[in-house]
């Protein structure tokens, strides 16, 4: 299509993973609590996302997926945390030793987030064109009329019809999934090279849900973004992301590819996940696996494993004792487990 | 803790000095020495009409903000509920007590009645209640939208105990909040009702009545204005902090441990 | 006869008034539904969002007030129902809300949400209302050291087994369920959805489930009515649904439910 001709990158290089667009290491994020305490709510998180790849940031509440994400984005500080250690390396420069306006400067051009619910994330009072093209002016200097062209390409871009039309309207005017592809619009207007989702399906209708997931797999196709994709959505996972990172109870547990993830999991939340997850034709006696228990809040977390008092694998004296470290179990895979090279866990099946 | 310690330097005043004041029965005393803040135009200690005025003046804050209260309250949490017509004609009402200006409308009031601290504080209390009304209504109307509301009904609750056990408790924070704040006002509105005289009447000392009389001795003793003045102004003060301190306290029960 | 019997149920809703405080602007909620529902039995209500679904289940609770149609429970017209005598009928037909945080009152503890219902509807002694409380957390797994507790202490998980314990006090016939896991972590769904499953089994409940997530049904759900729009699009077993649809609507929610399967993985899609 000739229209989005101006964001597809003809130096566009395949998946490179010697050369990740972006770093995260040691990753410890914390929170106040009470007076002068600091209670942290990521601890020692890394991950890459390199060129062009999708990888799915998966938790539940509470794991620190979206304070992770956030961090990324250099917003922590708007959230009255503070990043205790670590780094975030985009493009080789830490983020994390910039400025903060040098950070705010990146966002936009370098990276771009969208959020669960797009409604509360664009502006009523101003038209979808004007809030898309007040981004492109401040981040790409452009003039009205070229912004504002630059407003309707977009929308055609994310398969909006009559775009012409419609970057006019206000954003009440749109659904959900018309907004949220408003959303996508908007941030991808300033190029970025990473787009952050977090959650940004969730309060979707399924079918809705799939256009959406297609949208990001076409960008992706033709753009050569990097999706960082924060989600508790293990379908939707699969349908979209090549790598998947796995955090519970704000650290990562698990890491590799989506294949190797599902089918065989080297860590038994992983594992629980999974299999908590109905599948319609596949539960025979229909009955859930569930995990027993309920995941620490930030500051309970129990010591020696995270998970080992939910976990039907733990060995007492070991897993409650010992905090396993993140370590690699293959070429790109990892798994924080003490009992990882005896254990032979159940993943999905493939029918 | 700004209005803890406040509060403490208040309640005292009130409670030892009591005695303090009854013993001292020397307001209609000739002028004598030997006393702390001077004598008024009648001889009296100045002093003790000061202490003896704080009970007069928190009595009659109480009588105004519980009328204010007992008037706005239940009928906001009735229209904020039932919305309807109910709720037109109680707003209107409630709207148009509100336009007018206060301390007019209290003195049309006072005129109507007769003056008098308790007429003054009729007036007072009847001017406040349109704010309580405000308050209980948005409050309600806000309450009633939450689910645990429609879950008392699924459960099988009568109206009344939906009201009354469920969104009357999770009504009142902004409300006490509203009673600390109309203390503070209906304090320095008594002041000035009976600075006008038609609060408190002679001998009665209220702090008003004493900025009064303080006021028309002004070529002969110019320091009679401070007392009286001072002691409304620290007492709004310490009203203010309270409603502040609430304010903060309940925001944080609320929160949980967040 | 069914235990419930609903018929041509219809809710508009008007979100507008002209200018002369008329109301305008229609939405129909609900057109025309008619199901019904046995003992023991649950029937899923499955649909995206607008399609009526918790309209209709609030309208058999009469919540909220159905424009036309009947609702017949235990063989008593729920319309017909003057307000004490819809109170007392309430004691068979319970609901449980979606966002267990705001479906229980904040400043009640655990103790007092569980036996409200025994204060409004009996007069049982303080002690024996403590006992039942006590007996109905165990039953749903909740220990009885959160008596005392506030809503705020709690997971959303325990609290929505509060709501359920709660949802059980009266020993209903029949029980609402609008969403009730939607607003729960992944992991403790599982642990919801087996609760309600064995509650049911065990006490002969039956279940209105209301869900967006055609996921999930198949492991609570007897029978399925898929809506759309305020209409019933089409209605059967769970078996005959998932394996056979009639409706391409149908089929279209049934594939749009992510597999967690990674696409490159996957095998060849059956036709």
């Amino acid at each position: 299509m000739a229209t989005t001709d101006t964001l597809v990158r003809p130096d566009r290089a395949p998946v490179d993973p010697t050369t990740p667009l972006l770093r995260v290491r040691d990753l410890t994020v914390q929170f106040p609590a009470g007076r002068k305490e600091w209670v942290t709510a990521v601890d020692g998180v890394s991950f890459d996302v390199a060129a062009g790849e999708s990888v799915a940031l998966v938790g539940e509440s509470g794991s620190g997926k979206t304070v992770s994400s956030l961090a990324v984005m250099g917003l922590t500080g708007d959230t009255g945390g503070r990043i205790a250690r670590g780094s975030v390396e985009f493009d080789g420069r830490d983020l994390t030793k910039l400025p903060h306006k040098q950070w705010q400067g990146l966002r936009g051009t370098g990276m771009g987030m969208i959020f669960q619910q797009p409604i509360r994330s664009l502006n009523p009072a101003y038209t979808v064109g004007d809030q898309i093209a007040e981004s492109v002016r401040k981040h790409l200097g452009l003039d009205r009329k070229a912004a504002m062209a630059r407003a309707v390409e977009m929308l055609e871009l994310v398969q909006i019809p009559r775009a012409a039309d419609r970057v006019r309207e206000y954003p009440h005017a749109f659904s959900g999934g018309m907004c949220q592809r408003v959303m996508i619009a908007m941030v991808m207007a300033c190029n970025p090279r990473l787009l952050i989702a977090d959650e940004p399906t969730t309060a979707l209708d399924v079918t809705v849900q799939e256009t959406i997931l297609d949208l990001l797999r076409d960008l992706q196709a033709q753009t050569g973004i990097s999706l960082l994709f924060v989600t508790h959505d293990l379908g939707v996972v699969a349908e979209l992301c090549e790598r998947v990172v796995v955090m519970y109870a704000g650290e990562v547990i698990e890491d590799g590819r989506a294949d190797e993830v599902f089918f065989t999991p080297q860590h038994p939340y992983t594992s629980g996940l999974l299999a908590s997850i109905p599948r319609p034709g596949i539960s025979t006696d229909r009955r859930l696996t569930a995990i027993p228990g309920r995941i620490p809040a930030a500051g309970e977390w129990p010591a020696g494993c995270h998970f080992h008092d939910r976990c039907t694998h733990a060995v007492a004296g070991l897993c409650d004792v010992t905090h396993p470290s993140l370590a690699a179990t293959a070429a790109g895979r990892a798994a924080r487990c003490l009992r990882v090279a005896d254990l032979q866990l159940e993943g999905v099946s493939a029918s | 803790m700004l209005l803890l310690v406040l509060m403490a330097i208040f309640a005292p005043l009130i409670a030892p000095y009591d005695p303090y004041a009854q013993d001292v029965v020397n307001r209609l005393q000739p002028p004598s020495s030997a006393h702390w803040l001077g004598t008024d135009d009648y001889g009296r200690d100045v002093l003790s009409r000061l202490i003896y005025g704080s009970r007069i003046s928190l009595q009659a804050s109480l009588q105004a903000v519980a009328l204010a209260l007992v008037l706005g309250l239940p009928l906001g949490v009735i229209a904020g509920y039932r919305s309807g017509w109910v709720d037109t004609v109680l707003t209107r009402i409630m709207d148009a007590l509100m336009s007018a200006p206060s301390l007019v409308l209290a003195i049309t009031i006072v005129a109507v009645l007769g003056s008098g601290i308790t007429n003054a504080m009729l007036a007072v209390g009847l001017v406040m209640a349109p704010r309580f009304f405000r308050v209980a209504r948005a409050s309600t109307m806000d309450v009633r939208g939450d689910t645990y509301v429609e879950a008392s009904v699924a459960l099988g609750c009568t109206t009344s105990r939906t009201i009354v056990r469920h969104i009357l408790p999770n009504v009142m924070p902004p409300i006490v909040l509203v009673i600390s704040v109309s203390l503070g006002t209906a304090v320095a509105a008594e002041a000035s009702l009976s600075f006008l005289g038609l609060g408190a009447k002679a001998p009665a000392a209220s702090w008003g009545s004493m900025l009064s009389t303080a006021a028309s001795n002004m070529q002969l003793a110019p320091y009679l204005v401070w007392p009286p003045g001072v002691m409304i102004f620290l007492t709004v003060l310490a009203f203010t902090y309270l409603g502040d301190g609430v304010r903060r306290a309940l925001t944080r029960s609320r929160n949980g441990n967040n | 006869m069914s235990l419930l019997e609903v018929a041509n149920l219809t809710k508009s809703f008007s979100t507008r008034r002209d200018f002369l405080g008329r109301r305008t602007g229609w939405t129909h909620a609900v057109k025309d539904v008619s199901f019904t529902l046995d003992a023991g039995e649950c029937l899923a209500v499955v649909g995206e969002s607008g399609a009526g679904k918790s309209t209709v289940g609030r309208m058999v609770l009469r919540l909220i007030e159905p424009d036309t149609g009947t609702v017949v429970f235990d063989g008593e017209d729920v319309r017909a129902a003057k307000p004490a005598r819809l109170r007392a009928m309430r004691r068979g037909m319970q609901m449980i809300f979606q966002d267990p945080h705001s479906s229980l009152d904040p400043r009640m503890t655990v103790e007092d949400a569980v036996i409200e219902p025994l204060i409004v509807h009996t007069d049982l002694d303080r002690a024996t209302r403590r006992a039942r409380a006590q007996e109905l957390l165990d039953k749903v797994g909740i220990g009885s050291r959160y008596l005392g507790r506030y809503p705020a202490e709690l997971s959303g998980g325990q609290l929505q087994r509060v709501a359920i314990a709660r949802a059980l006090t009266l020993e209903p016939k029949m029980i609402v369920c609008d969403e009730p896991v939607a607003a729960l972590d992944v992991s403790v769904r599982a642990q919801v959805l087996n609760l309600l499953r064995d509650l049911q089994e065990e006490l002969g409940l039956a279940y209105l489930f209301v869900c967006h997530d055609l996921a999930l049904i198949e492991v609570i759900s007897d029978r399925v009515m898929v809506m759309r729009s305020g209409e019933v699009v089409e209605t059967g077993t769970v078996d005959q649904i998932y394996t056979a649809p009639s409706q391409d609507y149908t089929r279209q929610l049934l594939d749009a439910i992510p597999v967690p399967v990674p696409r490159a993985a996957r095998p060849a899609h059956p036709a």
